[in-house]
């Protein structure tokens, strides 16, 4: 059994309440529910870009999340997580690297998620995948 | 390039000794299973909540790129801009670091290590702390 991760509360942090949890190969990532218009099938002939990018991985028919201003991004698997968890800071050393895509990280399902803002997150895997950088 | 002898907390990372100021580092941390990070590069493994705090693991066998070995434990280092973990697959306590701490290459990861130094034991390469993270959080 993996050792529990410590996440008492030594210091004060956001709250946040629905959540979609999503799967990309081997990672995972956290999106608020309210930042998602649809979700939809992606595949490949779509052209948007897939999260399974940013983890070293091909793009994979999954579903496609659509933020309010129509921006996609590519995952595996999405499930609904409703309970209002805390929101912990992104460390200092991922803030440039990550610029506005990534609002923290948050602990779920006994596991710990970036939680990341879908449309900065597409803009960035965009850009990734076009070699700029944030 | 001055010669100095300072207290340095000394650990191996893959087959390679690194020595750190002994006033940088937290504690030794043994790590759960690690939270990949979308977009990182190979050397920053992924983080671990600790004490309220999303810790960042970087692997510097990966980083300089030398053989890496698997571990689950970690050097914390707590610093002006941020915490950080280096991992560690042996940690051999805190020792006098003797030598010339010049840096060891003149461009990325090795301009923030330095030497050549040694312990009583072993060669080690030292670490600049901040310029280490600075370089980290540069991209590098």
């Amino acid at each position: 059994m993996a050792e529990a991760q410590d996440v008492s509360r030594d210091r004060p942090s956001a709250m946040v309440a629905g959540l979609l949890l999503c799967r990309a190969a081997d990672g995972c990532l956290a999106f608020r529910a309210r930042d998602v218009v649809a979700v939809e099938a992606w595949t490949a002939s779509d052209r948007s870009p897939h999260a399974r990018v940013a983890f070293g991985y091909s793009p994979h028919q999954g579903r496609a999340l659509v933020s309010v201003d129509g921006e996609v991004v590519g995952v595996d698997e999405v499930s609904v997580f409703a309970e209002p968890v805390s929101v912990l800071g992104t460390p200092a050393l991922l803030e440039r690297a990550m610029g506005k895509s990534i609002a923290g990280f948050v602990f779920a399902r006994d596991r710990l998620w970036p939680l990341l803002r879908l449309s900065e997150f597409s803009r960035f895997l965009v850009a990734s995948q076009e070699g700029a950088r944030f | 390039m001055s010669e100095q002898r300072q207290s340095h907390l000394v650990f191996a990372c893959g087959q390679s000794w690194f020595a750190i100021p002994a006033d940088a580092t937290a504690e030794v941390v043994s790590f759960p299973e690690l939270t990949r990070v979308p977009g990182a590069p190979p050397h920053l493994l992924g983080v671990f909540a600790h004490r309220g705090e999303v810790i960042p693991v970087v692997d510097l066998a990966v980083l300089v790129g030398t053989q890496a070995e698997s571990t689950q434990r970690a050097v914390l280092l707590r610093l002006a801009r941020g915490s950080l973990a280096l991992t560690a697959n042996k940690v051999a306590g805190v020792s006098q670091v003797q030598g010339k701490l010049d840096p060891l290459g003149g461009s990325g990861v090795r301009m923030h290590l330095r030497g050549p130094a040694r312990t009583a034991r072993s060669e080690v390469a030292v670490i600049d702390p901040e310029g280490l993270f600075e370089f980290l959080s540069q991209g590098g």
